[in-house]
């Protein structure tokens, strides 16, 4: 028998795979080869050593419940590259929507006079006259969506991400 | 322990909707899973996710499970593959031995000779292919029988078995190594 035999006997032997008969001749046989001997002491250390290292481990205590709070929203969990690119959009619109808003861009569309006189042989309507304040929407529009924009953040990034770093921690 | 009766009453009514019965599973089997992702990702947050989104995939894919094995096979190759594939997209390759198992010295010089040969085989262990590895270390979990882990795997049985084999036989051969190695420094 070569060594890649007696290793195979060996680990099968330590397994408790051998039958009775073969693992007696194989006592027997240790007995008498010390070599042999030596080889299965080492196949036993290293047997017993992977028993005390591999040991099962326990994760974070709100482990389960970060488990179930994300089935509530199956397929809609956001990912990390998911949620970057959606940081990245939000910062991207709101930044130029404050340049534009900065520089100007919406100062020529202050006011919008609607001045239409409704008439035909039909019907006549009254003057129809009235004055909008665009740059009062614009900015109302602005604020709104930056407030939309903030909530979205927090519950979508923030809020999930501080969630994940307290369970990690308890 | 949960019993395949148990599992399957509760299979039963998640798939009718009861989804709060999941956190039994989930209580069952997180530590398994954990477990099984931090040998693969090495690294305890990441661990913790990947062992998360499995359970979600599981949760979510729970209508294909054909029961024909146990839930937690199922569940436990989910875990290897989501592990596997977030390894790769990551590239974390180092390896870290901060939460390998080295007993506390309390007994003096005994434990701290232990300590210093379970630090030795998992520097041996970076010697040996990965999925020697992790046939070795799923195996020695002492969770799962041979078929079990090769199942995980998706491998036949015969090669798992001659994963394990050659990993200890490498192990034995380079923990001689370096503890040879280390006599000559001293």
């Amino acid at each position: 028998m070569n060594a890649s035999d007696n290793d195979e006997i060996l680990l099968r032997y330590l397994d408790g795979e051998l039958s009775e008969p073969a693992a007696i001749e194989l006592q027997a046989t240790l007995e008498k080869d010390s070599r042999l001997q030596q080889r299965l002491n080492e196949l036993r250390e290293v047997h017993a050593l992977l028993i005390a290292a591999t040991k099962v481990q326990t994760p974070s205590l709100k482990f389960e419940e970060s488990v179930m709070n994300n089935l509530q929203l199956p397929g809609q969990r956001v990912t990390r590259s998911r949620a970057w690119l959606l940081l990245a959009g939000s910062l991207v619109a709101s930044i130029t929507m404050l340049l534009l808003l900065s520089v100007g861009a919406f100062n020529n569309s202050t006011t919008i006079l609607i001045d239409a006189p409704v008439s035909n042989t039909l019907i006549t309507l009254p003057e129809l006259s009235f004055n909008l304040n665009m740059r009062m929407i614009v900015n109302l529009i602005v604020f709104v969506n930056l407030i939309l924009l903030f909530f979205l953040l927090d519950r979508t990034i923030l809020k999930p991400y501080f969630n994940q770093r307290r369970s990690y921690h308890l | 322990m949960i019993t395949q009766e148990e599992e399957n009453h509760l299979l039963n009514r998640i798939l009718a909707g009861e989804s709060a019965a999941y956190a039994r599973l989930v209580r069952e089997y997180k530590n398994l899973a954990f477990t099984i992702a931090l040998k693969i990702v090495n690294n305890k947050p990441e661990a913790e996710e990947v062992a998360q989104d499995a359970f979600i995939k599981a949760f979510q894919n729970l209508k294909k499970f054909n029961r024909e094995a146990r839930f937690k096979t199922w569940l436990y190759r989910i875990v290897f593959n989501t592990a596997i594939s977030y390894k790769r997209k990551s590239k974390a390759a180092f390896y870290s031995i901060e939460h390998a198992q080295i007993p506390v010295s309390e007994q003096g010089g005994r434990d701290l000779q232990k300590a210093d040969q379970v630090k030795f085989l998992h520097e041996a262990m970076q010697t040996l292919a990965e999925a020697d590895r992790l046939a070795l270390q799923l195996f020695y979990l002492n969770e799962f029988s041979l078929e079990e882990v090769a199942t995980m795997m998706s491998q036949p049985a015969n090669t798992v078995k001659v994963r394990v084999h050659r990993a200890r036989l490498r192990l034995a051969d380079e923990l001689k190594r370096i503890l040879n190695k280390e006599a000559l420094t001293l």
